[in-house]
């Protein structure tokens, strides 16, 4: 008899406990599901900020836009070219 | 039992019998119903949007790439104010008013009012929160070297269904694997909307585009495009194409086709111009041909540098057709050396015949003429060879210097590199590599077509073009101290049945350094007005792009 109430109890006490697991862990992935879509929407703005960054880098380090700049600032095509022909232009020993 | 007992018990199963019916009813006749709207009310499906792969240069930088940006869209039932919605739309979406307003009179629960919409004006639009109107995510493609490789891109449309599609050149080529695979996951959500982590279904990786990682040279690229542009204004032509490749893998290094087009601004343009000439149109090659028909003579033993022509004193009669030389200067017993040298056609009808119709059609099959290269680029076309009964004594004449077939600029380039290298011809290509979402890489490895010509035959004909270029009609522009093997051309262009007879096709082609060749070229200037011959318009515009090449790769001069 002794040992029956005993196993009830326990089984009562486990039944419990587990419920309030379940109550503490359901309470807490509910409350993360907001911190979760905060961290989704920073994904998002951060990915976009980085598609818009990239953007603008490859615009600024297109040829297009370097060969403009350099234009404006003066730079022209050199046409004629130095070619050292000899192996040793310069003498081995002082 | 009294009826007591009896009566309780009635109760019970009528109520017992009410309860199973309810429950029939609702799990077996209303479940899909009921089910559904469970779902709208915990469940939301979030559509991955696939970011169409990018197109990159072999120096990494993106010719093609992928923005984030928004479709503005409307429900007209959810709107009140449609008249202030209409004002702040057009004012900050660069509409006209009574467009937004008859989109938000439609009745309809959903309206797309704008496509690609940046993300500043959306988050200004968004700071209004105007009642009825969303966003929706969605990629579009940028061009950071805005037209540069246009004809080689191609562009992205849409398909019947409104779907972003590939259109032309790599885009088209590549469509299935640069678009990405479209797929969804499924939210679980509080009663609020919030997302349950828990409940989060699996999150699907991999359905980006694959990246192209071409085998273009950037550098190269915009130089050519540069120096061609300069040059079909320079010599009033009505277009020009310039295609460079590594012989000896064949991989394209530049291809660059004017007039071009914006493919951000696509539909601005006319249709006609979408098509890469370079691959899709065909023309009577000339005098550039001649390197490949001689080629094959040497290599058949039928002629050797030294042979002697015994029918080049004048202009030569076949099937009631006279062919002259192209400055009608004759030179008897002239060698196969001077014969590509001066350009000479009388020369080239000699070799013509003999090597005969079955060895012509044979050499030119082995030279790939009249199939396709199988480039990776969409658009491709090769007219077959005639069958060997179609071809009359006149058409294995005019063969020998070019004239009467009909081939693409890319053929003639694939074919000629076969000099270049040792004999053997490679398949052009464009994609070095293919990087997938999940990280690998596919390398594309070169492969050997077909060896028309022998080692020994391909570097006898590098000298022969060597030769032409330093003695030939072309020297005058060429590079000092390059031992450069090319050829000029100078292509009639036929019109309703007959040649025109003053507008022509000129040509250069070639490959440097002769010994250990990095590139081979193919410059084509249509209907140039200043002078209607090759040397004197497709050449200078080939030696001041392969000096620029030259220079570029390090390539000091040998002599």
């Amino acid at each position: 008899m002794k040992r029956h109430s005993f196993v009830i109890t326990f089984a009562l006490f486990i039944i419990v406990f587990l419920s309030i697991v379940q109550v503490v862990v359901s309470n807490r992935l509910s409350t993360d599901g907001i911190g979760l879509g905060k961290i989704e929407d920073e994904i998002r703005f951060y990915k976009a900020q980085n598609s818009l960054l990239s953007e603008e880098l490859f615009l600024a380090s297109s040829l297009n836009n370097i060969a403009s700049k350099a234009t404006n600032l003066g730079f022209i095509e050199n046409k004629s070219q130095f070619v050292l022909k000899t192996s040793l232009p310069f003498a081995l020993k002082p | 039992m009294s009826w007591r007992y009896r009566f309780i018990f009635f109760i019970l199963v009528a109520a017992y019998g009410v309860i199973v019916s309810r429950l029939f009813y609702w799990q077996v006749i209303k479940a899909e119903e009921l089910s559904t709207l469970a779902s709208s009310q915990y469940r939301e499906e979030i559509k991955l949007l696939p970011k169409r792969g990018e197109v990159k240069t072999s120096d990494g930088f993106p010719l093609a790439a992928s923005r984030v940006s928004y479709l503005a869209y409307a429900n007209p039932k959810l709107i009140r104010d449609k008249k202030k919605i209409a004002d702040t739309l057009s004012m900050y979406l660069s509409i006209d008013k009574a467009s937004v307003s008859a989109l938000l009179s439609l009745d309809r629960f959903w309206v797309p009012i704008k496509t690609t919409i940046d993300s500043k004006t959306k988050d200004i639009i968004d700071s209004f929160s105007l009642p009825g109107i969303g966003f929706e995510e969605q990629f579009s493609r940028i061009y950071p070297e805005a037209s540069m490789a246009a004809h080689l891109l191609g562009f992205v449309g849409k398909d019947s269904s409104g779907q972003d599609k590939g259109y032309f050149g790599l885009e088209g080529y590549y469509d299935r694997l640069l678009r990405g695979k479209k797929d969804y996951i499924v939210e679980i959500q509080d009663a609020l909307g919030r997302p349950i982590l828990a409940r989060m279904s699996k999150n699907l990786r991999g359905a980006d585009g694959n990246n192209l990682k071409l085998s273009i040279d950037r550098s190269i690229q915009f130089m050519v495009e540069k120096k061609l542009k300069i040059g079909i204004e320079k010599y009033n032509a009505s277009s020009g194409m310039v295609g460079i490749m590594n012989p000896k893998t064949g991989s394209i290094i530049a291809l660059v086709s004017l007039p071009s087009f914006s493919p951000s601004n696509y539909q601005d343009y006319e249709e006609n111009l979408y098509k890469n000439p370079f691959i899709s149109n065909t023309y009577e090659p000339g005098s550039t041909f001649k390197p490949l028909v001689m080629s094959a003579a040497l290599d058949a033993s039928l002629v050797t540098p030294q042979t002697k022509c015994n029918t080049c004193e004048g202009s030569v009669f076949i099937g009631g057709f006279e062919i002259h030389t192209w400055n009608e200067k004759y030179f008897k017993d002239i060698n196969m050396v001077d014969v590509i040298r001066r350009s000479d056609n009388t020369g080239m009808v000699f070799v013509a015949q003999k090597l005969g119709v079955d060895r012509m059609i044979s050499y030119l099959e082995k030279f790939g003429i009249g199939q396709l290269t199988d480039i990776d680029l969409q658009g491709e076309v090769a007219p077959s060879l005639k069958s060997k009964e179609q071809w009359y004594p006149v058409d294995l004449a005019t063969a020998g210097f070019g004239q009467g077939i009909s081939l693409t600029p890319l053929e003639l380039l694939d074919a000629f590199s076969a000099i270049a290298n040792k004999g053997k011809r490679m398949r052009p290509y464009i994609v070095d590599f293919i990087e997938g979402a999940d990280g690998k890489t596919v390398k594309v490895t070169p492969k050997t077509l077909s060896s028309p010509i022998s080692e020994k035959t391909a570097k006898v004909m590098t000298e022969i073009l060597v030769n032409a270029v330093n003695k030939g009609e072309a020297q005058w522009t060429r590079l000092k101290g390059y031992r450069i093997a090319g050829k000029t051309g100078t292509a009639s262009i036929p019109v309703e049945g007959h040649y025109d007879p003053e507008e022509t096709l000129a040509s250069f082609i070639g490959f440097a350094p002769a010994d250990d060749p990095k590139f081979s070229m193919l410059v084509i200037l249509d209907k140039p007005t200043t002078s209607p011959y090759g040397s004197e318009t497709a050449a200078p515009i080939f030696f001041e792009i392969a000096r620029d090449i030259l220079n570029y790769y390090g390539i000091p001069p040998s002599e």
